[in-house]
């Protein structure tokens, strides 16, 4: 299956508008500074633009839409996270692509908000960065750079990444970390750090369904793909139900601490549709919700048929 | 040790399936997971791979053989000796009471009888003949405790001169074919019987049998790793 299918584009430019209800990279109301007055130049209208921004008197003279850019008005800057550690290449679909088509519908709706992007890759440290994008000019070769992305032989740790990432010194804004949060020291201190230091973290969780029921009963050596460690075991129902307990417990830890310090959280099963997988990267889903008749989604679908 | 029912031996042959199966389940299987931090939640920490995990099912496929040939054996009727075949061959004329101090009245007679009767074991087997007057047989050879008893009481005392000699070649002569022991009791003898021989010994190696099968059973219920 391909990691951007044809009409992926579609599916994005449909899911920006859906976004701009409030998704996870939705500034909070009042948040933005901004509102410059002094006009430094121009660039072209991208569909969603503010229409009073619009140079009409440009558009009258020379039949081009374009859309005023202000000094001072703030330009936020989003930070995708995008992990890349050997847990990530598990799953079936695995879930570094899932991750990657969340990357990208998250950086597309950014971009339609007029925000700068950055994405960023890590397992144990930062591996390498694209970014950062201000118009939806680049965001091809964003997608070519996430393609050539592949899951790395290495271990997760958030600490350590968002150590590096709050010392680079980047401007504050919007930091959403997406993995599947198996960092042995525990996701915590990684979001703290990112907390403390004025990014504003949101989480999109990927996960593999199989890894929250597995059915592996009798003799089985497991290997941690992180950390090499083997256990062999005879597994029965009740380490199986344990286990289970455990995941959800995990999970649910994940869940209270984006309650707790108001953390927008979303979670993505890997084996999901690209188009739920989108919706729900953005954060206009939340798991186990229904799609009604008076969501976005189902009115845009509405409108598509007429 | 021989045994009562060889033809028993033939359930031997589940060995045959059962090395198969396990052979057939002997390697592990391998899978890699991403949540081995949940893995050391519910399992601990990872034990060294030793020779124990590499034997284990060796182990336990050696422990079923053992089970199974205990059961085979304990169906196979084992006996550590051969039954016995007693020839008891009882005085009960009226000269064996009044000759001498020393033999035994009648009565006494016929309750050392009983005796050798409950001595028996399973596949013993006893003919009861009587020496007083004309030696005949009370009772023919046989392994039944309540027609050797039965026998061994109606035997009366008999007004006559007693006839050991005969009895006793008669004896001998139900007993040529696969050989035994005559007993006499009378006429100045009065040998004890053998200690009671005690429960069959088949019982041990199916107790033993349903022991392991048992102790196998609670430790897989108790769900335990290795």
């Amino acid at each position: 299956m391909a990691l951007f299918e044809a009409d992926f584009l579609s599916k994005l430019q449909r899911l920006a508008l859906v976004a701009r209800g409030g998704g996870l990279p939705a500034a909070p109301a009042g948040d933005l500074r901004g509102g410059g007055v002094e006009p430094i130049g121009h660039r072209d209208y991208s569909p969603g633009d503010d229409y009073r921004r619009i140079d009409w008197r440009i558009c009258a003279r020379h039949d081009e839409l374009r859309t005023r850019l202000f000094q001072g008005e703030a330009e936020r800057h989003v930070y995708l996270l995008l992990d890349c550690s050997a847990s990530m290449g598990l799953g079936r679909p695995k879930k570094l692509d899932a991750a990657r088509q969340a990357a990208a519908a998250l950086a597309y709706a950014s971009l339609d908000g007029l925000d700068c992007v950055s994405v960023l890759a890590f397992a144990d440290r930062l591996l390498g960065g694209f970014g950062p994008l201000r118009d939806k000019s680049r965001f091809f070769q964003l997608a070519g750079w996430l393609k050539a992305l592949s899951p790395q032989d290495r271990a997760t740790d958030l600490k350590e990444t968002a150590a590096a990432f709050v010392a680079r010194g980047s401007q504050r804004g919007p930091a959403v970390v997406l993995s599947d949060f198996y960092d042995p020291a525990g996701f915590r201190r990684g979001l703290d750090v990112l907390r403390r230091a004025g990014y504003r973290p949101a989480v999109v969780r990927i996960f593999d369904p199989a890894e929250a029921e597995p059915s592996m009963l009798g003799d089985w050596e497991l290997e941690d793909v992180e950390s090499g460690l083997l256990w062999q075991a005879t597994l029965t129902e009740r380490h199986l139900e344990r286990y289970r307990r455990a995941f959800e417990e995990h999970a649910e830890s994940l869940r209270r601490y984006g309650r707790t310090y108001g953390v927008r959280w979303a979670e993505v099963a890997c084996d999901l549709p690209t188009e739920e997988v989108l919706l729900r990267a953005v954060g206009a889903r939340r798991e186990g919700s229904r799609d009604s008749p008076a969501t976005p989604l189902s009115r845009l679908r509405e409108r598509g048929r007429g | 040790m021989i045994l009562l029912r060889p033809s028993a031996l033939v359930w031997a042959m589940l060995a045959v399936p059962l090395v198969l199966l396990y052979l057939r389940q002997m390697p592990s299987r391998r899978r890699r997971v991403a949540t081995g931090f949940l893995w050391r939640q519910v399992l601990g920490d990872p034990p060294a791979s030793g020779p124990w995990w590499k034997w284990r099912r060796g182990v336990s496929a050696a422990v079923h053989l053992v089970v199974l040939a205990l059961v085979v054996l304990a169906m196979a009727e084992p006996l550590w000796q051969p039954p016995r075949r007693i020839a008891l061959v009882i005085d009960n004329s009226a000269a064996a009471g009044e000759s001498s101090e020393e033999a035994a009245p009648l009565e006494k007679v016929r309750l050392l009888a009983l005796e050798h009767v409950r001595s028996l074991g399973e596949h013993d087997q006893m003919a009861v003949l009587t020496a007083g007057g004309r030696a005949h047989f009370a009772c023919g050879l046989t392994a039944s405790r309540e027609t050797l008893e039965e026998a061994v009481r109606r035997a009366e005392r008999v007004e006559a001169v007693p006839r050991l000699d005969e009895a006793v070649a008669l004896g001998r002569l139900v007993l040529a074919d696969a050989g035994g022991e005559v007993v006499v009791l009378g006429g100045g003898s009065a040998p004890r019987p053998a200690r009671l021989p005690g429960p069959p010994l088949w019982i041990w190696p199916a107790a033993i049998a349903l022991l392991i099968a048992v102790g196998e059973w609670c430790l897989c219920q108790r769900r335990w790793t290795c």
